[in-house]
């Protein structure tokens, strides 16, 4: 099993390459292969390993400036939670189906991971701050 | 008990006050210069009278409101809780300007709490499945998903 340090580590990696440098190779190493994704999928897409990667492909295009900021952390056991906000301009369509508003927004959101002895990610929970955003970005 | 167990225990025993409606053990969970932060809205202070009123409120929209904490761990000063509610809205939420509707809800949300040395709640970040609630009472409608 990983150790807290190390956890924090792999955490703010898979937050750096993958949210703020957009890698989608990161993403595939980091999450293990019987990866499950707690939080609804959008239609059509499979709530493991494969539609996480997906959706990650569908979020790089929604900014292209959008860079997440580590809040806290905490680690216990097979855990991880973290309180992220992220900022960035909404130039692809940040919300699914809408065209791009070319507006700023910032959305924190607190998610937790589960990660096995292997060091990769195999479950994810997490709520982002959905409302705020669609009031930044005159929808709501 | 050491530090980050008795912080838990106190999410803990909050969640099960709130679920019995019995706000006598309030000024030993959380601090009455509570600082809350909230979706959509700007941090808040909240005493055991604000909590006590938004609980109340909440059960008189969900009168059958029940909460469960799926996952709770800490460390350091802090706890997070990722908690399921279900409920019924006989009540209607008058400040999101819903009707009573009998619309079923069942929702998560995950909270984390920072807590001051004798383990009372002294500062809250929470998010909320907002969009999954207000879908769910009929407020606004399905998503393309996210």
């Amino acid at each position: 099993m990983p150790t807290p340090d190390e956890m924090r580590e792999l955490n703010r990696r898979f937050i750096e390459d993958v949210f703020n440098k957009q890698d989608l190779g990161v993403a595939d190493e980091l999450l293990a292969d019987d990866f499950t994704e707690h939080v609804d999928m959008m239609p059509g897409m499979t709530p493991d390993k494969q539609g996480a990667l997906e959706w990650f492909k569908i979020g790089f295009g929604m900014s292209s400036d959008m860079k997440m900021e580590i809040l806290h952390t905490i680690v216990s056991g097979d855990r991880i939670a973290t309180h992220t906000v992220m900022r960035g301009t909404d130039t692809g369509g940040a919300m699914p189906g809408a065209p791009p508003t070319n507006k700023p927004f910032e959305v924190e959101s607190i998610d937790i991971m589960r990660v096995n002895n292997e060091g990769k990610f195999t479950d994810h929970w997490g709520i982002a701050d959905m409302m705020t955003m669609m009031q930044q970005l005159g929808m709501a | 008990m050491a530090d980050v167990e008795r912080n838990v225990d106190v999410v803990r025993r909050l969640e099960d006050a709130y679920n019995r409606r019995d706000y006598s053990e309030l000024s030993e969970l959380v601090r009455d210069d509570l600082v809350a932060h909230t979706p959509s809205a700007h941090p808040s202070k909240q005493d055991a009278e604000g909590l006590t009123a938004n609980n109340e409120g909440a059960h008189s929209t969900f009168p059958d409101r029940r909460t469960e904490i799926q996952d709770i761990f800490g460390e350091g000063d802090l706890v997070v809780s990722r908690v399921h509610q279900t409920g019924t809205n006989t009540g209607g939420l008058p400040w999101f300007d819903i009707p009573a509707n009998d619309a079923k809800v069942d929702f998560e949300w995950i909270q984390i709490s920072r807590h001051d040395a004798d383990g009372r709640i002294a500062e809250t970040w929470a998010q909320i499945d907002l969009p999954k609630l207000m879908q769910q009472l009929g407020a606004m409608p399905a998503p393309g998903g996210m």
